[in-house]
């Protein structure tokens, strides 16, 4: 990572001796036309919404923004601020968007670290967003070279929607402002400063992820990604076999990253419950495994898991009463089907089509009184069923820990040794808080397994409960992601 | 040879049976004994070998598709087999040959490959959480965002191969050789790297933790 680099600082901030209360980054690896796919789906989510943000970018050279000069006119118009950083390119300072009173360039010395670097960071009280990364050297590039195609170029780093990683890098980049341009980054530092206040307000205010319109920009992010896909094909003639499976994976992976991060941010902004997304995938994914479940039905059982709580989005959930139902213009679910509207982002990813189903039924009751369809029985997806008992499992654990600090996970407890008393006293509470909906809400056989699941956790069984790497998922989109559940019964 | 027989769980001890080029695909073979068997060529897709004995068989060249191979194949000779989406959780392939095999959509959870040989395998996205790799070779083995949570990798062989992306969390990599390895953007928070070699690899944006600096 190049000294100097923001990408650099950032780290460096969160190296594991500055860790207190942050997390680790999650890094991962993007070729050029995810990236501008990425940042392109990003910037246009501010076009349709008066978010009015605060926009810092590095470019690396003049050319790449001068490309882009047309669409940051627009985007100016709808911005409080924007700052563009890039090596000074003939032509640079004279575009018309570069004349723009609330657009201040920012002209980076050659030797700069930050002009190797392609950065775009959203700042506003309602969207926060940004891509943060910085292309591989010559020697990262190894043996193979540095690629003769644009499209092949290499870069590392990360991006995001957390406000609070956002804004703890937008600093970082205004300090690096400050050293070129000491008024502009003051002025900068103090609009950044006046969101930061009005985000921390909103946060006392409600426990609701920052973003109002989240599900959008997430379907705009994978519509991007995979309009990126289809001229990727296009263009195939002239790229060789293996780096174009290269590219389209890259691509995929990043699709699927948009709505692990989606969940990601659900999960942080709930602070009564942050860790529900691994535990319940963990939970889930054991009791499939008691099931004696096949390997790839416990992937995605897993990442099922680990989106569950995208159904939630929007508080939609709770509006839908049994009976009333809202069709989706998807052919390959029966027409009758209701939707539970948070479900319908991840249709948008053909690839987790039965991780939609499979979240859309979660809610669904053993006698048939739950909604959206009000299926019964075996009719209701195994793995709905196992997720929406896994989850009710998970919430009365963690209230039972809220109440009782004691009854938290110890990782002090060697993996062979009983639990705590307290903790196993939460883990049977929990347990016959979801016993007592037996028949009615939940399937017996999946309560008898929970109680076996519960007894094992009691005497000591541990679940690795680690945050996933995100970038890293894609081992869990298999074959049958696809696979139309409801019809596969039938 | 009468897989009519075998089909209907008949024939139960196959041991260095000829059951070379034969079609057992999706027949439900679970604790059949296969020790030494020669399987070379065989159809076995979508075959349950649950608990079976194939302890040094010969699957080379093997159409083992969507198969449950949660099953002894010490030793076996899996070179060129197409395992692709077979189900591998917990399987013996301690010394297991498995070069040039097709290991995509597999799951390789808490399975045991100690000392097997996996030059140049694509194990691309493969799930190999808990699993036991300790002085297997994986040298040149593409293992691009595959996951190695919690895997015991000591002692093993990972020069030159690509770990882009990896989720090597927990995993133990104590004496593991990772020269010239691609480790960009791998996560190695909890990993153990005592007395790991990594000249030459590229550990940019590789999260190591503090007991690694």
């Amino acid at each position: 990572m190049l000294e100097g680099s923001i990408l650099k600082s950032l780290r460096d901030a969160h190296q594991p001796e500055n860790l207190a209360g942050k997390r680790s980054l999650n890094f991962g690896v993007y070729y050029k036309n995810t990236l501008v796919a990425l940042c392109h789906a990003l910037e246009d989510a501010i076009l349709g919404q008066d978010y009015s943000p605060l926009m810092i970018t590095a470019f690396q050279q003049g050319k790449w923004y001068l490309e882009e000069a047309e669409r940051y006119a627009d985007l100016a118009a709808r911005s409080q601020q924007v700052v563009i950083m890039a090596a000074p390119d003939s032509g640079f300072a004279e575009h018309p968007t570069s004349q723009r009173a609330n657009v201040a360039l920012v002209e980076l010395d050659a030797a700069d670290a930050v002009a190797q670097e392609w950065h775009l960071i959203i700042v506003s009280s309602r969207y926060t967003a940004m891509v943060l990364c910085q292309e591989l050297s010559e020697e990262d590039y190894g043996v193979a070279g540095v690629p003769a195609a644009d499209l092949d170029r290499k870069f590392y780093g990360l991006w995001t929607f957390e406000p609070s990683l956002v804004i703890e890098t937008s600093a970082l980049a205004i300090a690096h402002v400050q050293r070129y341009n000491p008024e502009l980054g003051q002025q900068v530092a103090a609009r950044l400063d006046a969101i930061a206040a009005q985000i921390q307000q909103q946060d006392a205010l409600s426990e609701l992820p920052t973003a109002d319109h989240l599900g959008d920009i997430v379907s705009r992010v994978v519509d991007y990604l995979q309009h990126s896909q289809k001229s990727l094909t296009h263009s195939l003639p002239e790229h060789s076999g293996l780096e174009a499976v290269g590219l389209d994976y890259n691509l995929v992976s990043n699709e699927l990253q948009a709505f692990l991060r989606i969940a990601q941010l659900i999960d942080q902004t709930d602070l009564s419950n942050p860790m529900a997304a691994a535990e319940v995938a963990s939970l889930a994914e054991s009791l499939g495994q008691l099931l004696d479940l096949p390997a790839w039905q416990l992937h995605r059982l897993r990442l099922a898991g680990l989106l569950h709580r995208i159904a939630q989005l929007q508080g939609a959930a709770m509006e839908i009463t049994p009976g009333v139902s809202r069709y989706g213009d998807d052919d390959t679910i029966a027409p009758s089907c209701p939707l539970v509207p948070g479900t319908q982002i991840l249709r948008t990813m053909n690839r987790l089509k039965a991780i939609a189903t499979i979240l859309n039924h979660q809610s669904e009751w053993w006698n048939g009184m739950g909604y959206p369809a009000g299926l019964a029985g075996d009719e209701i997806p195994l793995e709905s069923r196992i997720l929406g008992l896994v989850s009710c499992f998970q919430h009365h654990l963690a209230v039972g820990r809220r109440s009782n600090p004691d009854a938290a996970p110890d990782v002090i407890t060697p993996p062979t040794e009983a639990l705590p008393p307290a903790a196993a006293a939460a883990l049977a509470a929990a347990l016959s808080a979801c016993q007592a909906q037996e028949g009615d809400r939940w399937d017996p056989k999946l309560i008898e397994a929970l109680a076996l699941l519960v007894n094992g956790l009691q005497q000591g069984l541990s679940l690795s409960i680690a945050a996933p790497k995100i970038a890293a998922g894609m081992w869990m989109l298999d074959s049958h992601a696809e696979e139309d559940l409801l019809a596969a019964k039938i | 040879m009468d897989t009519e027989a075998i089909r209907t769980g008949k024939q139960k001890n196959l041991a260095g049976a000829d059951l070379e080029d034969e079609d057992l695909s999706h027949a439900d073979l679970s604790r059949i004994t296969l020790s030494g068997a020669n399987l070379t060529g065989a159809n076995l897709s979508g075959a349950k070998f649950t608990a079976a004995r194939l302890d040094g068989a010969n699957l080379m060249g093997c159409q083992v598709k969507g198969a449950d191979l949660r099953a002894n194949l010490l030793g076996a000779n899996l070179m060129q087999a197409d395992l692709s989406e077979s189900d591998l959780r917990g399987a013996n392939l301690r010394g297991a040959n498995l070069m040039q095999a097709n290991l995509t959509l597999t799951s390789l959870a808490g399975a045991f490959l100690s000392g097997a040989n996996l030059m140049s395998v694509n194990l691309k996205g493969v799930d190999l959480r808990g699993a036991d790799l300790r002085g297997a070779n994986l040298s040149n083995a593409n293992l691009q965002s595959a996951n190695l949570f919690q895997a015991d990798l000591r002692g093993a062989i990972l020069s030159e191969t690509n770990l882009e992306e990896a989720d090597l969390q927990e995993a133990n990599l104590a004496g593991a050789n990772l020269t010239g390895a691609n480790l960009l953007c791998a996560e190695l928070t909890g990993a153990n790297l005592n007395g790991t070699t990594l000249s030459g690899a590229c550990l940019k944006g590789t999260i190591l933790d503090e007991n690694n600096p």
